[in-house]
Parts: structure tokens; sequence; C-alpha cells
């Protein structure tokens, strides 16, 4: 088997020149030619202006919007009009972790973290109860288990998102800007679930943001995203360069 | 004119009750789904029950025995003119009942379910808790429809029972005290008058109402978009569909029942 049929195998995203539109009333697409590749164990850095199209780009992988040219394909299943089953299938093996967290607004922190293992895994609700508990212990958000998300701050909410996604020791983590609003303590949470990622080699991360702060060696593949929608592989350099740019930025300003 | 014939779109009308019906059949079958294998998800249609029911029992009860009093005032003092006295039980068990009983409830159910599910969907919508539930892979239909659809069938039909209760409850006491009626003999015209179409009528009425409210209510929610205006808006859409379509239906079994019973 050549190196390239091996890595075929592996691939878990596989969009080619695909368009796709948000229902299937509406014929204006979101994306006119949209190439996107992710395999197992390949952590994947996307980065895109506002309004370049980040968002759009999951929703097309978790299958919200629909496929109206080219082929997409999730875990070796074709996405062209997919089934409920295909759909509940492909999502289950993805953790998503949205730009603003967004918990459900009507159950608590402990309520959120069960919704997936209650409502997707159909565990009972003591179950359930006792997953999410377990890992409120385990990183010390044992206090805030009856809060409303209203009650959160931005850190907590994004902390209670990301825990929400890994639930289910997802094969594909997407998270989508999750430094956005974080302060340092924040900032500090996610590095230490990155550096643990990073050792277990289990979940495959596919990262979006609109500022180039990444966290060295954590990514082999790198994307950026043009403000016109056209999605470009690029190195690691170019990504470094947007970065020293951003820093530069912050620099004149202070002077 | 052309405007008048282009905003009565009878497609739209159509492909609107079309909606409406398929949002009830998904989530009576989500309900019975839940039912035969996921009772994990039956807490929630109980905490439905409670808003929908229990919470709408405190101005429920003030409006069914206002109606009931103005209901026997307004018989037991125009009907002996006209010599019908007799006819005063079954006329009152006929308005109370079949009529104004779940006909009244629906509109209380309307003002406060329709409108608030329109609301909380929608900001769902909005702050984008729906799409994140999706994606999360679990059923819209689970966690949001079904209970709110099973909550408000079940609330309205509750609701118009304990309607008739109470307004026969303030009709006999102004029965009592304000036309010094004889109570024995009311009691005994309505006991006679009961049939079985007095019990089945309201039911079938009270099941439609509730379905008719969660359903467009469930469906103006969804049918929020992106932008905050959209919620005011759908809600007051919401609320006179709501009316709209109760009213019509409500129509449809006077002139059903009377024809047939």
């Amino acid at each position: 088997m050549t190196e390239d049929n091996k890595k075929e195998e592996k691939a878990i995203i596989r969009i080619r020149d695909a368009s796709f539109v948000y229902s299937s009333k509406d014929s204006t697409p979101v994306f006119s030619s949209l190439n996107l590749e992710l395999y197992q164990h390949e952590n994947a850095f996307l980065f895109g202006g506002s309004g370049s199209g980040k968002t759009s780009i999951v929703k097309a992988i978790m299958g919200l919007l629909h496929l109206s040219k080219g082929s997409y394909e999730a875990f070796n299943r074709d996405m062209r009009d997919p089934s409920a089953g295909t759909l509940l299938a492909v999502r289950k093996k993805i953790g998503f972790l949205p730009e603003n967290g967004i918990l459900i607004s009507q159950t608590s922190v402990l309520g959120n973290l069960a919704f997936p293992l209650r409502f997707v895994a159909q565990l009972s609700k003591g179950r359930s109860e006792e997953i999410a508990m377990a890992v409120l212990e385990e990183h010390n958000l044992l206090d805030i288990k009856d809060c409303l998300p209203f009650e959160l701050s931005i850190n907590i909410i994004k902390t209670v998102g990301l825990l929400r996604a890994l639930i289910f020791k997802p094969v594909l983590l997407i998270l989508d800007d999750p430094f956005e609003g974080l302060d340092i303590e924040g900032f500090r949470f996610f590095q230490k679930i990155f550096a643990k990622m990073r050792q277990e080699k289990e979940i495959t991360l596919f990262f979006l943001t609109r500022k180039p702060i990444f966290v060295p060696g954590l990514f082999q593949k790198y994307y950026e995203l043009s403000p016109d929608g056209d999605l470009m592989s690029v190195d690691s350099q170019r990504i470094e360069h947007h970065r020293l740019e951003f820093t530069m930025i912050s620099g004149e300003k202070i002077l | 004119m052309e405007d008048l014939f282009s905003s009565l779109n009878f497609f739209k009308i159509f492909f609107y009750l079309r909606d409406l019906a398929q949002i009830i059949l998904t989530g009576l079958y989500d309900f019975f789904l839940v039912l035969l294998t996921r009772r994990n998800a039956l807490p929630l249609f109980f905490n439905q029950i409670l808003f929908s029911g229990l919470d709408a029992l405190p101005i429920l009860t003030i409006v069914s025995f206002l109606v009931g009093m103005g209901t026997v005032a307004e018989a037991g003092i125009e009907l002996p003119k006209l010599g019908v006295q007799n006819l005063v039980g079954p006329i009152i068990l006929h308005i109370i009942l079949r009529i104004v009983g779940p006909f009244t409830t629906a509109l209380i159910v309307t003002a406060r379910t329709a409108s608030s599910l329109t609301v909380e969907i929608g900001n769902m919508r909005i702050s984008g808790e729906l799409d994140t539930i999706e994606m999360m892979g679990a059923n819209i239909s689970y966690f949001l429809l079904a209970p709110r659809l099973f909550g408000a069938i079940i609330s309205t039909v509750a609701l118009s029972l304990y309607f008739a209760v109470i307004a026969f409850f303030g009709g006999l006491l102004i029965a009592f005290f304000g036309l010094s009626m004889p109570i024995v003999s009311l009691i005994r015209e309505l006991e006679t008058s009961i049939n079985l179409p007095d019990l089945i009528i309201p039911l079938v009425e009270s099941i439609t109402y509730g379905s008719i409210i969660a359903a467009v209510g469930s469906y103006h929610g969804l049918k929020v978009g992106d932008s905050p205006t959209d919620v005011p808006q759908q809600t007051t859409r919401a609320l006179v569909s709501s009316i709209v379509l109760c009213t019509l239906f409500s129509t449809f079994f006077l002139v059903f029942s009377s024809v047939l019973f």
C-alpha cells in the first residue's frame, strides 16, 4: 500500500470542489468551490478574517448546509443528502465548540454537560449527571454546577463548552475561535487541554480563528481563508508572518 | 385589488397549514417514541405541563368564575322572560361545556404558551442554541417540540375541564345568591341534560386547540431568522394565527356538533 493510499484511508473529512447552499430552496452558494481535507491525527489550523466564512465551513462539515456541487465525505460516509442516521453517526464523532461557547440557556452547567449524554447517547438522567459531575470535579468546577449560563463569564462558558465537546471523546474536535474573549485564566485552561491532547494523540483538532494565535507544535496543517471565501493551504511561516503583523499593529498602537 | 389577492396567497396558507400539520405529527410521533424507548426525556414533558397548565390556574380560575356567573345570570334572567325556564340548565351546559369553556381556555393558553414558545425558540435560534443542539446530534423535536406539543395538549384538555367546573361553581353561586333560583332543580336539570357528546366534543376541541397553539408557537419560533427584531414580529404573527385558527376550528366544531348531535 502506497503512502498516499494510507493517507486517503485516514481522511476523516474530505470536501472537494464543493458548493454549499443554506437550504435546498435557496440557490445562493455559500462557497463556490471549497476544498478541505482533514486527516486523523493531523491537527489543522485555519486562519480567516471576520465574515470570511469560518463558521459556514463548520456548518458545512456538521451537515447544516446542503451540498449543491462537488463531493463531501465525512468518516467515509457520503454527505450528499445524508440520512438522519448518517448525520447522527457523523455528528457523534465530532466535538464542537461554537464561537461564543453557546450553552443551552434553560439548563444549568450540569445540565449542559449532561445534555449530549442524555439526548444524543440516550443515557439515563442519573447516569448522564454522574458522568458530568465527575468531569466538573476533575476540573474544579463543582461550585458552578447549578449556575445558569447567563450567570457565567465568557471564560467559564467557553470552558464548559469545551468540556461538553470533549465529553464524548470525539474523533475530531472543531474549535471555532476558541480564544476569542478569553482572559489569561481561560487561555491557560485551554492550553492545558491542548497539552493533554498533544500527549494523548487521540483527538484530531480543527482550529478556526480570526487571530493568528496558535500553540506551537500542535498543528501539522495550515489553511488560510481569504475575505472572498477562497480556502488555501499555506505553510506555518505564513501564519507566523500574520502573527508578527498582529504584534506590530498592537505595538504601533501602544507607541 | 391585486395587492389584496397577492396577500391572500392561498398556496401560502396551504403550505402554512401543511407545516403546522407536520409539526403536530412529528411531535406526536416523537412523543410515542420517547414513551416507548427514550423515557429519559419524560421529565421535560412533565415540566411543560406544569408551565402550560399549573401556572395558568390563577388567571383561569378568575376568568372561568366570572364567565360562569355571567352566563348563568344572563340565562337565569332572560330565558324565563321567554317562557323557557326549563331550558336554563341545558343552555348553560351547552354554552359553558361546548362553546365558551374550550375556546376561552384556548385563548388563555394562546396568550401564555404560544407567545412564550415563539419567544423562547426564537431567542434560541438567534443565540445559535438551536444550531448547536443540532450539531451535537440531538433531535430538536425530542428536546423542544414534542414536550411542548404534549404539554400544550394535556394542559388545554385539563384546563378546559377545570374551566367548566369553576364556571358551574360560579354559576351556582350567582343562581343561589343573586337570582334565588332553586339550586337543586338546576343541578337536576344539568344532570339529566348532560350526554356523551357534551363530554367528547370539548375533549376533541381542547386537543385540537392545544395542538394548534403549540404548533403555531413552535413554527413561528423556528421561523425567526438572524435578527432579534424577528422575535416580536413572529410573536405577533403566532398570536394572531393561533387565535384565527382556534376560531376557525371552533366554528367548525359548532357547526359539526349542531348537525351531528
